[in-house]
């Protein structure tokens, strides 16, 4: 009896012994199921498809558009010799359809800029190359669009979208705000163009010399180029736009006229543009000083004391403009 | 009667060894028919792999003669923009209509990243750009590899910055097996 029940326990080595073998030798579920990778595979690149276009694709779409729409309403503006009288709405429906007060901008100013290059556009170009060769339906809705500055330099687009991914094995649905920077220097500066009636056409490009580092060579260098300074009590780009001479805290920016570029040069102005087109001191010559050490090309011009300030000019010869 | 009782006991254990035995044997068999999966798994690795490359190595950050910055297609000016990715760079070679130079782009930046028993194309918009002209051993290869997983993404960017003209949006696709 007790030798029998030494071979029950031998037995029941023997299959524990197996059991083992086979919970350790037991395949990786992952390579078992063959179906696995592929079906992996496929949502993985459906996820970065959605990742791609939340950080790359309309971030890039708003940049294009956004630029090519500052370019076909600055040529609207030459083209028709006036300002806009809302930039925000105006712009954001240049960008997104192209059409601007219900027309097509391109065909009230006879330039292609705007074709294929609306917001419109790029939606509908993602969803066929989703649909064609991601072989996925997607739907990217643009909930909210705006314009606004934060610094002087650049504007800023921010867009709030809805996407929405679906493949056969998986479906998204995303939020997102996407914000993207379009740098202004590059741009040409309506506010003196309109103003001047073309006779000032300056392209924004910043002024490398530092605040402490004025003197009038370097003032008769910026104004003779055209060059912009920040200055909070200046319009910022936006107000540009829409010939606003207020100022802008955090995104003003200022250039000189340069006199020899007007028919008529010898304005009771000061020559900062903004209070230049302003007529700022048009009432105040008395506030106004003629810069007798400038070139002679530039001695009608006129500035007030805040900016002889500002450009460092109190070292230089002056005299009352009246 | 002691003697064949301990007889017993061998038994059992003489038993349980040729059961072990063939289990282990039937096993051995079972799981080889899953000798072929590693292989398709690092093949699609090596896929991911020279895609996530391209897509998030920028120019300026690579170390190349041919392809980085200030490299030989640098001084040639026909690369122009250090801060975008090699798929986009990829890219802009091909919306330009520059396919041998976006072949020999892509060799050079994958020059022994990927072993010599592996072969691999990469796509752009539906358009195969490495190899340009792939051989009759490397189509034949292709047709004879029974699953490839492809890596896919979606590139787009600018072609001139300063005016907001863009390129794309194209799909890239990166294709990589083992050569038979």
């Amino acid at each position: 009896m007790t030798l029998a029940k030494k071979g029950v326990f031998l037995t029941f080595i023997a299959l524990s012994l197996v059991a083992a073998m086979l919970v350790l030798i037991k395949p990786n579920n992952s390579v078992q199921d063959n179906n696995f990778p592929v079906v992996q595979n496929r949502i993985m690149q459906a996820n970065s498809f959605v990742t791609d276009v939340e950080n790359v694709y309309l971030k890039n779409a708003l940049e294009s558009s956004g630029t090519k729409a500052v370019f076909a309403l600055i040529e609207y503006m030459n083209d028709t010799d006036s300002f806009l009288t809302n930039f925000d709405r105006q712009f954001v429906d240049v960008m997104r359809n192209g059409t601007i007060n219900g027309s097509y901008i391109d065909t009230l100013t006879n330039a292609e800029i705007m074709k294929d290059n609306t917001l419109e556009h790029a939606l509908s170009v993602l969803q066929n190359v989703s649909q064609d060769d991601f072989t996925t339906n997607s739907l990217l809705n643009i909930t909210g669009l705006s314009a606004y500055q934060q610094d002087p330099w650049n504007l800023k687009v921010r867009a709030n979208a809805t996407l929405f991914v679906q493949t056969e094995s998986a479906s998204w649905q995303r939020n997102m705000t996407v914000i993207a920077l379009i740098p202004i220097q590059r741009f040409a500066d309506p506010y003196p163009f309109v103003n001047s009636n073309a006779q000032i056409f300056n392209i924004i490009n910043k002024s490398m010399v530092k605040s402490a580092s004025w003197n009038v060579t370097s003032f008769e260098e910026h104004m003779a180029l055209g060059t912009y300074i920040q200055n909070p009590a200046a319009p910022n780009f936006i107000m540009r736009f829409m010939n606003q001479s207020s100022s802008s805290q955090c995104c003003g920016i200022e250039s000189i006229i340069n006199p020899p570029l007007l028919s008529d040069n010898d304005e009771t102005e000061s020559y900062a543009d903004y209070l230049f087109y302003s007529r700022a001191y048009e009432n105040n010559c008395a506030q106004l000083y003629n810069m007798t050490e400038f070139y002679p090309d530039y001695s009608k011009l006129k500035l007030d004391y805040g900016h002889i300030l500002l450009y460092n000019l109190t070292g230089a010869s002056f005299e009352d403009a009246c | 009667m002691k003697k064949r009782f301990y007889r017993k006991g061998y038994f059992f254990i003489l038993d349980a060894m040729i059961a072990l035995t063939v289990v282990g044997l039937g096993a051995v068999l079972l799981f080889s028919s899953y000798a072929n999966a590693p292989i398709e798994g690092q093949a699609s690795l090596y896929s991911d792999d020279v895609m996530g490359f391209f897509a998030n190595t920028k120019i300026i950050e690579v170390n190349n003669e041919y392809a980085g910055y200030q490299g030989t297609l640098w001084q040639q000016g026909k690369i122009d923009n250090y801060g975008n990715t090699l798929l986009q760079q990829t890219a802009i070679f091909y919306a330009k209509g520059n396919l041998a130079t976006a072949e020999s782009f892509i060799g050079n930046l994958t020059y022994n990243i990927i072993p010599e028993q592996y072969l691999f194309e990469m796509w752009i918009d539906n358009t195969l750009l490495y190899p340009l002209n792939p051989t009759s051993s490397h189509i034949a290869s292709k047709n004879k590899t029974k699953v490839i997983l492809p890596s896919h993404k979606l590139v787009h960017g600018f072609i001139d910055q300063e005016k907001g003209q863009t390129f794309g949006p194209f799909m890239a696709e990166v294709l990589v097996w083992q050569n038979q």
